[in-house]
């Protein structure tokens, strides 16, 4: 019964918004605002639960009696500072602001840094992690787009028939891009037409 | 929306349930069968092999929230979540999963809480087990790394919506000398994956994991429908082409 109830939930909220999607002006578009509004409103409060439940998993990492793991400790003591001065100063204050900005934006660039490095290094072992005809192609297209995207051939185009070609060759890598996302697009409506029907149902296993 | 598209809409959708009614009703569903990816089956193997060697397993199901375009990418991560728990019932160390959204995190947890429900003896241990790693891109990989270089695990899998960021978690799984799959339905993150992955699903393959790694005939028969949907588009792409080189468009 409570199988029954939760597909049924699930498929009228999606149809509704689905039919308040095609129907502009109607009262099925104000249905629509109003059940987005919700799962917003939702979302967040999950994400609130999953920060708390976030914060369980380090205090355990930490006062745990096998594996200890130290560094959780800085996770909660940067939690807690962050948040007892958002509730003293309140949201809006510029202290709070920079404070926030300032952890936010050195985890982000440092992490930036690693990534760039990361990516760098990840050039050099390509050839020798994977050696087959997929990767040599994948490899060369690599060299052979970067070098005509840099504009390195722009003096070329001078030449009679070249910038056809050089045009031609530029627009291949935006229609593999196309392809592949054509292909992503009709597996989510799939899938999503898979909740939608109840066939599917990630909220009860 | 005007109302050709909407006219286009609702045939897709009763041609959806029409191909669905016929292929479930009839004795055709017993002749589904769909080319198996070379991945998967590796996958599986190496999901034998952590159960045997009592390694974990690290489940990565990308940073998006379900209410964006990029939902159906985490709920296909939720999915291959469940199937990898079905498989790893005899593991003593059950698999670890992260989210970088809280609304996947809580459908990751209710699925690995109903697993403990089903099957006795799985101990219900979902709040160390499937956890919110960071809420935003960097943060989430940066709370997902320590996850994946462990020393007790010997694979992981990344389904959902990752972007270049992958490739430090990748890294990091290869360190500590793990099998690899990724999936995402981020091109830059499918680049980046190939380089680094043992095995990588390039574009649409990430959704048919669920069919992959089960024998559901509604999944296998969603997977046709795409394919076919997808001859359909390319049919008509190469039409409306022809008709512009002939002058018609």
């Amino acid at each position: 019964m409570k199988k029954i109830f939760l597909i049924l939930i699930s498929s009228i909220s999606g149809f509704l918004i689905i039919l308040g999607l095609f129907s502009p002006g109607s009262i099925l578009e104000y249905i629509r605002a109003n059940l987005l509004n919700w799962a917003v409103i939702l979302s967040g409060i999950a994400l609130l639960i999953a920060i708390l439940n976030l914060l369980a998993v380090h205090w355990n990492k930490v006062f745990t009696d096998t594996n200890r793991d130290i560094a959780s400790s800085f996770f909660i003591v940067g939690f807690i500072t962050v948040l007892l001065i958002g509730i003293l100063l309140g949201p809006a204050d510029h202290f709070f602001i920079n404070l926030n900005r300032t952890i936010i934006l050195s985890v982000e660039a440092s992490m930036m840094a690693v990534l760039a490095l990361t990516l760098a290094l990840a050039c050099f072992r390509f050839f020798t992690r994977k050696q087959n005809l997929l990767s040599l192609i994948f490899g060369i297209s690599t060299i052979v787009f970067l070098l005509l995207f840099s504009g390195i051939l722009s003096l070329g185009e001078n030449i009679p028939l070249m910038k056809p070609i050089i045009t031609g060759l530029k627009s291949l890598p935006i229609a593999g891009s196309t392809g592949i996302l054509i292909g992503i697009s009709l597996g989510a409506t799939i899938t999503s037409l898979r909740i939608l029907f109840g066939t599917d149902r990630p909220y009860d296993r | 929306m005007d109302n050709t598209n909407l006219l286009l809409f609702l045939f897709f959708i009763i041609f959806i349930l029409i191909s669905g009614m016929i292929f479930y009703f009839t004795p055709l569903k017993n002749w589904l069968e769909i080319k198996k990816i070379s991945s998967i089956i590796n996958l599986k193997k190496s999901i034998g092999l952590s159960i045997e060697h009592g390694k974990g397993l690290h489940i990565s199901l990308g940073k998006s929230n379900l209410n964006n375009i990029h939902g159906a990418a985490s709920l296909i991560g939720i999915n291959t979540l469940s199937k990898i728990l079905d498989q790893s019932i005899l593991s003593d160390n059950p698999p670890v999963a992260t989210s970088g959204s809280g609304d996947v995190t809580l459908l990751a947890q209710t699925t690995f809480q109903n697993f403990g429900k089903e099957k006795a003896g799985f101990s219900s241990t979902e709040q160390s087990n499937v956890f919110l790693s960071g809420p935003t891109n960097m943060s989430y990989i940066a709370g997902a790394i320590p996850s994946s270089s462990k020393q007790d695990l010997s694979t992981q899998v990344l389904v959902g919506n990752l972007g270049s960021e992958i490739g430090l978690l990748l890294n990091a799984g290869n360190r500590a000398g793990n099998y690899s799959l990724s999936a995402t339905d981020n091109l830059e993150g499918q680049a980046v994956s190939y380089v680094y992955s043992d095995e990588t699903l390039i574009g649409e393959q990430i959704f048919s994991i669920p069919a992959q790694l089960d024998n559901n005939k509604i999944h296998a028969l969603s997977l046709i429908v795409h394919d076919f949907l997808r001859w359909v588009i390319i049919i008509a792409i190469i039409f409306v082409a022809f008709l512009k080189i002939i002058g018609i468009l």
